[in-house]
């Protein structure tokens, strides 16, 4: 090819993703894995076995989960950072209503995802009716929500829980662990749901410009609301896998986990500042973090310097991806 | 002349109600401290009824000297939510001014004065770091605080590990410890950094243009204010503040590990918007977030005194914040009419 | 008695004009017919705190016409017709829809009335493509049973519309699936001006149409209003600074300033120095 044509082809390219910055995004980040598994696949022998892959996708599954939430939150232009507390109410319910009250584990399921529901409409009305901004009534949420968390379960571990959880924690659906299937079904039922049905759709006329929303006549109130009940739920969800996979519950459960998520989430590019999620972004960015902090432990470095990697990556994408944005301000 | 705009002058001038509203009008943030005051004064009196001991010296000494770090946190956490943005670093910059103050002066026997300085110098640095992803690389505060949150942590713990550090020498114990008219004087050090901040914000041009910057970015960059100047040094401000603020606390507990100060970030934040300031920027209440940051210890000491478990303390400062926070909206919103159908 | 003004169709003054021997009565528009209005707004108040954005505000608008409005900046025009379509709750007041009182709580209710609006900012999720911000609030699902039952959008069909509209409308879309911030200000604006026609409702309300887009888009979004208004008896509200749309297009025109209704006029019996001068608010003789 010669240089002109090749040039012309970049600039094609170029075109396409620009109008399409979902891809664009998706691509980048995918690269970004495909690095990381390269250099990790050298410089740790053990990379590459079967256990630690499944290890890891195991591990990512919960990030996954609560990533699909806060990605549909974001994109309706809140944030919730309470989801760690939730996991923590969530767990405390579980354990008790089937540890210390042997209730079947089956109505403990639904308790607990009863109380994800209630946790994300508390948030959701808070945020869109009394119109309070969502970082400060998740912040309030998160305190609030591990206090009741501790009020129900004191501060030590519950443990002694029916084969069903611990299936749900370890067990395989055709060679599959659980947690990953639930995550699979996740990414797939918030892709459909964010991308394809008119409710997703009114999320992200929400986040991109909650005025021209309203003044088209989309409910507001309903798709945020909507956005935290779903976040709630997912949140159950993996306290559900959290307590399944050790097999105890604790009231510290998902302490900081927010955090985490967030820079997953914000890892695989989608927006802050609402209308614009990527769902598969989202996993990406999961699996990025996991990856990063096992391939760093399996190449023998200092469990420590893995939050500084952790910390260096996510801004350095962050402003990568933003010197690429088209820029109308350049102070 | 306008007949329309005379009749609702005078209609205006008419009802007592209506000068009553236009001078809260034209002082909001007056009205809003005052809304804070009250609070506080009504907190300090429910648990004065609970337990008389509750302002005794003894009590208030405590008080003051718990809150101390949280007013200088606070000052600097104005700033920067002033400006639209947020820290949610400045636990992990209290912990590596820590880790400084620990190696210099219980690993080596560097003179205190040395230990300080480099503390503070250290803070601003991690405080540039942010200002200049901020304002340079252009990531959003909250990403770009995420990051070197755990970044910042993660330096703490490469040098510290999982050591404790402790026997500090006297002379810094004594900014804790020591007293001046009854008060410590980290006490002093808060009301100094609470004045700096106040007539910073209020009374001098680099203020207007923080709140101009919060206030509208881009009318502030075409009316000539150098956003990224402003950006720069609010962060860099949080730093500095942030290193204060780890002086005391190693000062308090004589001791440093690399996990100290977890949370305060969240803690800091909500102190602030307790005290009214806006989290939409171009708004900021030094003096509210003063009182917030004694609404906060109030609650804290208050529940405490009262003997009820941990757990329910937890659970009620929860929800209390949350319904202040809520009920300050609504009033809010009340205000400003500002009640469109949805 | 009636005192609620009909005014005569533009284009049959222009043969007037032409002929010159017609007399006023027989130039009533074809299209604005006598009766009750379709829309009709009574004593609308609005305060914005202390400030009254609209003080008794009346007009009404007749079938099949084109009503002007104008007025300076900040003379409430944007208000008036938020409040009308229930973008904004009215402090006080009354909406008549063919006679019958109407409470129009929220946009969404606005648009089941048949009333579609363009407000003067955009109105578009910029993130968004155009067939998605074409159809925001209304999109379409398939017709199958998931679709009916989860609201599965139905994409392809809803380019398909967008790519019709955006043809009769004259607008060039390089790229339908590239988010509407990547268009020019006009072609977002042409846009938003293409939902209102698209969807067709029997009153279009039209918040300053032709701001800040080209000559040519500018003459197919006033072609636009006429054909709709001909082919399918529309009755259209206009608000513009530019009196030249004004005079062109409308046959009635209502003046704002401060917050109040100054004159009602049809643009047949009146002068552009005429309505200037009640915008300002100067006096002519
Ligand atoms: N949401 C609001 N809150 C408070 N005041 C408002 C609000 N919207 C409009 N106003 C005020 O109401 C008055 C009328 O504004 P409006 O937008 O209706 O003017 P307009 O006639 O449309 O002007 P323009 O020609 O500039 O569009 C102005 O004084 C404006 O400041
Ligand atoms: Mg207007």
């Amino acid at each position: 090819m010669s240089d002109a044509n090749s040039r012309d082809f970049l600039m094609a390219v170029r075109t396409r993703l620009d109008a399409a910055p979902e891809s664009a995004l998706l691509l980048s980040t995918f690269s970004l894995l495909l690095l990381m598994i390269l250099v990790f696949s050298f410089t740790a022998d053990q990379f590459f076995t079967l256990a630690v892959l499944r290890n890891v996708l195991t591990q990512t599954s919960i990030y996954i989960i609560l990533g699909v939430g806060l990605t549909i939150v974001l994109t309706s232009g809140e944030i919730d950072i309470s989801i760690g507390s939730i996991i923590g109410l969530g767990a405390m319910v579980l354990a008790v209503s089937v540890v210390n009250m042997g209730i079947p584990i089956g109505f403990g399921l639904i308790a607990t995802l009863l109380v994800g529901v209630l946790c994300g409409l508390m948030n959701g009305f808070l945020t869109a009716v009394v119109r309070v901004p969502s970082i400060i009534v998740t912040l309030g949420a998160l305190t609030f929500f591990r206090g009741l968390a501790y009020l129900l379960g004191g501060g030590t571990a519950l443990v002694g829980f029916p084969p069903f959880l611990v299936w749900i924690g370890s067990g395989t659906v055709i060679g599959v662990p659980v947690p990953v299937c639930l995550a699979l079904i996740t990414v797939v039922l918030g892709q459909l749901f964010l991308k394809s049905t008119r409710t997703g759709q009114h999320i992200i006329a929400v986040g991109g410009n909650a005025e021209a929303a309203r003044l088209a006549g989309i409910n507001i109130r309903f798709s945020k609301i909507l956005a935290f009940v779903i976040m709630g739920v997912l949140s159950a969800v993996a306290s559900i896998i959290m307590v399944a996979r050790l097999d105890a519950a604790q009231s510290v459960m998902g302490a900081g986990i927010e955090l985490q998520v967030l820079a997953a989430v914000v890892l695989g590019g989608t927006s802050l500042f609402g209308g614009r999620g990527v769902i598969l972004g989202s996993v990406l960015g999961a699996l990025i973090l996991t990856i990063l902090q096992t391939g760093l432990l399996l190449s023998g470095v200092v469990q420590f310097w893995q939050l500084v990697a952790v910390g260096i990556l996510l801004i350095a994408v962050v402003a990568i991806r933003i010197s690429y944005e088209p820029s109308e301000v350049r102070p | 002349m306008n007949v329309a705009a005379d009749k609702a002058v005078e209609a205006k001038r008419g009802s007592v109600a209506g000068v009553l509203r236009d001078w809260l009008d034209g002082r909001s943030d007056a009205a809003s401290v005052t809304t804070t005051a009250l609070m506080l004064v009504a907190l300090i009196l429910l648990f004065y009824s609970v337990n008389e001991r509750f302002i005794s010296m003894r009590n208030i000494v405590v008080l003051l000297n718990q809150s101390a770090a949280y007013i200088i946190l606070g000052v600097g956490m104005t700033l920067v939510i002033t400006i639209k943005g947020i820290d949610l670093s400045i636990g992990a910059i209290v912990a590596v001014c820590g880790m400084i103050l620990g190696i210099l002066l219980v690993n080596n026997d560097y003179p205190v004065w040395l230990a300080i300085s480099a503390a503070i110098a250290i803070g601003g640095v991690c405080g540039a770091v942010n200002g200049y992803c901020v304002a340079s690389l252009r990531v959003p505060a909250l990403v770009t605080t995420l990051g070197t949150m755990v970044l910042f942590r993660g330096v703490a713990y490469v040098v510290l590990e999982d050591n404790i550090l402790f026997r500090y020498p006297e002379e810094l114990l004594w900014i804790a410890r020591g007293r001046i008219f009854g008060l410590a004087p980290a006490v002093y050090i808060a009301a100094i950094t609470v004045i700096f901040g106040f007539v910073l914000l209020n009374h001098t041009r680099f203020g207007k243009h923080i709140i101009a910057v919060g206030g509208n970015a881009e009318a502030a960059r075409l009316s000539g204010i150098n956003i990224w100047r402003v950006q720069f040094l609010v962060f860099a401000l949080m730093g500095v503040v942030s290193s204060f603020a780890a002086i005391i606390w190693v000062a308090r507990l004589n001791s440093t590990q690399a996990s100290v100060a977890q949370g305060v970030e969240f803690h800091t934040i909500a102190l602030v918007v307790l005290g009214g300031t806006s989290l939409f920027g171009g708004k900021g209440l030094i003096v509210g977030s003063l009182l917030g940051a004694l609404i906060l210890s109030v609650l804290e000491n208050g529940l405490a005194i009262t003997g009820i478990s941990s757990f329910v303390q937890q659970t009620l400062l929860g929800l209390i914040f949350i319904t202040v926070v809520a009920l300050r909206t609504l009033q809010a919103r009340e205000a400003s009419q500002a009640d469109e159908p949805m | 008695m009636d005192l609620r003004r009909q005014c005569p169709n533009r284009y049959p003054e222009v043969m007037l004009l032409s002929s010159g021997t017609q007399t006023k009565t027989d130039r009533l528009a074809p299209h604005a017919e006598a009766g009750t209005p379709v829309l009709e707004a009574r004593n609308i108040h609005k305060n914005f705190g202390g400030l009254k954005a609209l003080d008794d505000v009346s007009f009404h608008l007749n079938k099949g016409e084109i009503l002007g409005i104008v007025g300076d900046n900040g003379a409430g025009k944007s208000t008036l017709i938020k409040t009308v379509t229930g973008a904004y709750r009215k402090t006080s007041g009354e909406i008549l829809l063919n006679g019958k009182p109407v409470e129009v709580e929220n946009t969404r209710r606005a648009r089941e009335l048949g009333i579609e609006t363009v407000y003067q900012a955009s109105g578009l999720v910029e993130v968004m493509d155009a067939p998605s911000n074409l159809f925001l609030g209304r999109e379409m699902t398939r017709s199958n049973w998931l679709g009916n039952a989860l609201g599965f959008i139905n994409r392809r069909m809803m380019r398909i519309e967008t790519v019709e509209l955006l043809k009769t409308l004259n607008i060039e879309v390089r790229n339908l699936a590239a988010p509407v911030r990547n268009l020019s200000g006009g072609q977002q604006q042409s846009v938003s001006v293409g939902r209102a026609a698209y969807w067709q409702g029997k009153i279009i309300i039209l918040d300053e149409p032709a701001n800040n887009i080209g000559v040519d888009q500018q003459r197919a979004v006033l072609e636009l209003v006429e054909r709709v208004r001909d082919s399918q008896g529309v009755s259209f509200i206009i608000i513009s600074h530019n009196m030249d749309h004004i005079f062109n297009l409308a046959d009635r025109v209502i003046v704002m300033r401060s917050g109040r209704m100054v004159g009602d006029l049809c643009i047949a019996d009146t002068s552009r120095a005429e309505v200037v001068g009640l915008i300002t608010g100067a006096t002519i003789t």
